[in-house]
């Protein structure tokens, strides 16, 4: 590694004038942040109007999944975008995280069971955070990382839920978010002649299965890179 | 001084940090976590910003710029987990690379 030599990259006079740049930044955000605390624009009370009709009790939750779904569908798509480029990047010839965890029978048996007993915990924890998000804070974000935590649980202690990433059950789970909110604002268009507009007596039925579909998206998207950037330890032998 | 507006100084406090490391560092691991800890200031300001008091002095929090923050905690964990990969792909070709100049 070059890093001692580069790490003189910049000569000091102009990290002295970027540090005052930095500075002069600093401070014309914080006076931002001074006059505008005295002005007060919040989008609270509309949110606050409308959310009976949204389906849901959490503001929030009505915010990421039914007045701004479009931005929550874009997200989950970025999130695929994630996960099939670093499938892209993989090395063919590399042994694949996945084949490596069995080799490595020499887990610890404390690692296993802990895992054993953790797992069915996080899993339950996940669905319990999916179902309070309609009204409590919670929701498809949470519940998925806590269920690609128990996947990467599982992983480690050499028992991986899927044994290869190239997997369509895999593949089928990180299209499901991004596929369940095109789906759904397609047959809306058919009903109701726009997009993302639901019904508001069918909004939490529907809201809770698109949340369903994000989760197990998400997890799946995080245990995928999870898997992708595992240091290759086995194959270093 | 309000709590919110801590908060928000802080926020710009990381993000100044983090845009400064981001600038001069030159190695990519530190430019990442750099550009996390911006991130996570601009989350912190937002945050903070949501936060306010209506008339009556009751809090009166602002859920959109919440949603906002939780789309995009979910977006820099996935690039960051791209950039990582890139990183992890180039050391790998590097290191390649010198093994057959050298053979």
């Amino acid at each position: 590694m070059r890093s001692n030599e580069d790490n003189a990259g910049l000569p000091p006079v102009a990290r002295l004038l970027l540090a005052i740049g930095m500075v002069a930044i600093g401070l014309v955000l914080a006076w931002a942040l001074w006059s505008h605390s005295e002005t007060s624009s919040s989008l609270a009370a509309a949110v606050m109007t409308e959310l009976p009709r949204s389906g849901v009790s959490n503001p929030v939750t009505a915010v990421l999944l039914n007045f701004r779904a479009f931005d929550t569908m874009l997200e989950l798509a970025v999130l695929l975008l994630v996960a099939v480029t670093v499938g892209g990047l993989r090395d063919p010839r590399e042994v694949s995280a996945f084949a490596q965890v069995k080799q490595a029978a020499s887990v610890s048996p404390l690692l296993q069971s802990l895992a054993r007993d953790l797992v069915p915990i996080m899993m339950l924890t996940s669905g319990y955070l999916l179902w309070i998000g309609a009204k409590a804070p919670g929701g498809a974000f949470q519940a998925g990382a806590v269920l690609a935590a128990a996947a990467v649980l599982a992983h480690l202690s050499g028992r991986p839920w899927l044994s290869n990433p190239g997997d369509w059950r895999i593949r089928a789970l990180l299209v499901l978010g991004t596929g369940a909110f095109l789906v759904s604002a397609l047959a809306l268009l058919l009903v109701t002649g726009t997009y993302f507009r639901y019904p508001p007596a069918l909004a939490g039925a529907w809201i809770l299965i698109i949340e369903t579909a994000a989760t197990l998206s998400i997890a799946a998207m995080l245990y995928v890179t999870f898997c992708a950037v595992v240091p290759m330890m086995p194959s270093r032998r | 001084m309000s709590t919110a507006l801590l908060f928000g100084l802080c926020g710009i406090v990381l993000f100044v940090l983090g845009l400064y490391f981001a600038l001069t560092t030159t190695e990519m691991l530190r430019r990442i976590l750099a550009i996390n800890i911006m991130g996570n200031g601009v989350f912190m300001l937002l945050i903070a910003a949501a936060y306010q008091h209506d008339v009556s002095g009751l809090p009166n929090t602002d859920p959109v710029p919440h949603a906002l923050v939780l789309t995009g905690i979910v977006v820099a964990v996935s690039a960051t987990a791209l950039a990582l990969k890139l990183v992890c792909r180039a050391h790998e070709l590097a290191a390649e690379q010198r093994e057959e100049g050298d053979g």
